[in-house]
């Protein structure tokens, strides 16, 4: 969490162009077909992640009074994943092979027996466990083009800015010392002394 | 260049931020005035990261008291060593904000904001916004004050050479110890 409650540690990202007139529909029905869907254990992904409404993580139900606090849209990244330690599921697998060998009285097996097999292995584990959950707010201010996300972790970002795209069409630039200075105002020969910058020696005699 | 090497090789550029800052803020006794938001006290907290540039294993961690005055800092500017994260606090009409603040992505983390008043949800997240917004908004003026500077004849004619004199000496500094300049900050 962390909008509403919580540790205030987060990452911002300026939005790169314009919100349409018509976003609020557009946006809804956006998130809509972007929202969160639970895993199943049947399924062949480990990894599914989408929106759910800030506060309510187990609710993927959006209506703009869920979405829109004033001038700002909020949302829940949610991220679920199956992890099965690989020592596990290797020792599974070879049991299971085992049993199917002497079952099928067979001495070696195909590619594909083995792919099978490991595949039903993978999903009866998975069917024992519950994915893991995680939950990161975002907070787009859509006054200032300016969105926090609670993460600074690089994978989470990366991902979560992807999300942002695909799911409402604008590109988001993450802080960092060059995007913050683009931020302000400047003509075309400071941009270029911007991107001309050189380290600065603060050690006098030191080269 | 495209925009990710423009991105990779300008993130010097938020070390430099916070080295001018911590010096502004030792000269000035903390207190500056901030363009648009008048006059606020900056400083250096309880814990300060230094790290060699380009080589970001060799880092000093320094925790407790006011590391920023310490001989350690010190040693560690005098050896080239450039702040990566410091914890910060920012004092404006009586309100106070503690963070750190990451040179690099130009983060804020563990952000305590002044007391939030509200008790009902949706007030308490606007209240919680709109403190944020007003620290990110004095940080965005004091990094366009650096940029402006850094950007101008100004920052190696008069701010490399007083930063130096700074690093070097174990003296404490004042006032006249930072250049009259010819870029003032946007009000």
């Amino acid at each position: 969490m962390g909008a509403i409650n919580g540790s205030l540690s987060y990452k911002i990202f300026y939005v790169d162009g314009e919100v349409q007139d018509d976003w609020k529909e557009q946006y809804i029905d956006r998130i809509r077909s972007n929202c969160f869907e639970p895993l199943s254990p049947d399924d062949d992904d480990e990894i599914s992640e989408g929106w759910v409404p800030i506060d309510r993580p187990l609710q993927p139900e959006f209506d703009l009074y869920t979405v829109l606090f004033d001038h700002f849209l909020n949302l829940g990244f949610r991220q679920d994943r199956y992890s099965i330690p690989s020592a596990l599921l290797k020792a599974h697998v070879a049991e299971a092979e085992r049993e199917y060998m002497i079952q099928n009285d067979k001495e070696k097996l195909s590619k594909f027996e083995r792919d099978d097999i490991k595949a039903i292995v993978k999903a009866e584990l998975k069917a024992k466990q519950l994915p893991k959950m995680k939950v990161t707010d975002m907070s787009w201010d859509l006054r200032a083009g300016r969105v926090r996300f609670w993460s600074q972790s690089n994978k989470a970002c990366e991902t979560f800015q992807g999300y942002f795209q695909d799911t409402f069409g604008l590109k988001i630039l993450p802080a960092n010392p060059y995007i913050n200075a683009l931020q302000m105002e400047m003509d075309g020969e400071t941009l270029e002394d911007l991107q001309g910058l050189e380290p600065t020696n603060f050690i006098s005699g030191l080269e | 260049m495209n925009l990710a090497d423009l991105i990779e090789t300008r993130r010097f550029l938020g070390s430099e931020f916070m080295m001018w800052l911590w010096f502004k803020s030792e000269t000035h006794d903390g207190l500056m005035d901030v363009a648009g938001h008048g006059a606020i006290e900056v400083v250096y907290d309880d814990r300060l990261v230094l790290e060699a540039y380009l080589a970001e294993t060799e880092r000093n961690t320094l925790k407790g008291g006011s590391p920023a005055y310490s001989p350690e800092a010190k040693v560690a500017l005098q050896h080239g060593k450039r702040v990566s994260r410091a914890k910060l606090r920012v004092v404006k009409e009586g309100r106070e904000w503690t963070f750190a603040f990451k040179a690099e992505g130009m983060d804020f983390s563990s952000v305590k904001i002044p007391s939030v008043l509200s008790k009902k949800e949706e007030e308490k997240f606007y209240e919680r916004m709109y403190l944020l917004e007003e620290l990110e908004e004095i940080m965005d003026a004091l990094y366009e004050e650096f940029m402006m500077l850094r950007l101008s004849s100004d920052w190696h004619d008069e701010m490399v050479p007083a930063m130096q004199e700074w690093i070097a000496t174990d003296e404490t500094i004042d006032r006249s110890w930072y250049p009259d300049l010819n870029v003032q900050a946007a009000s």
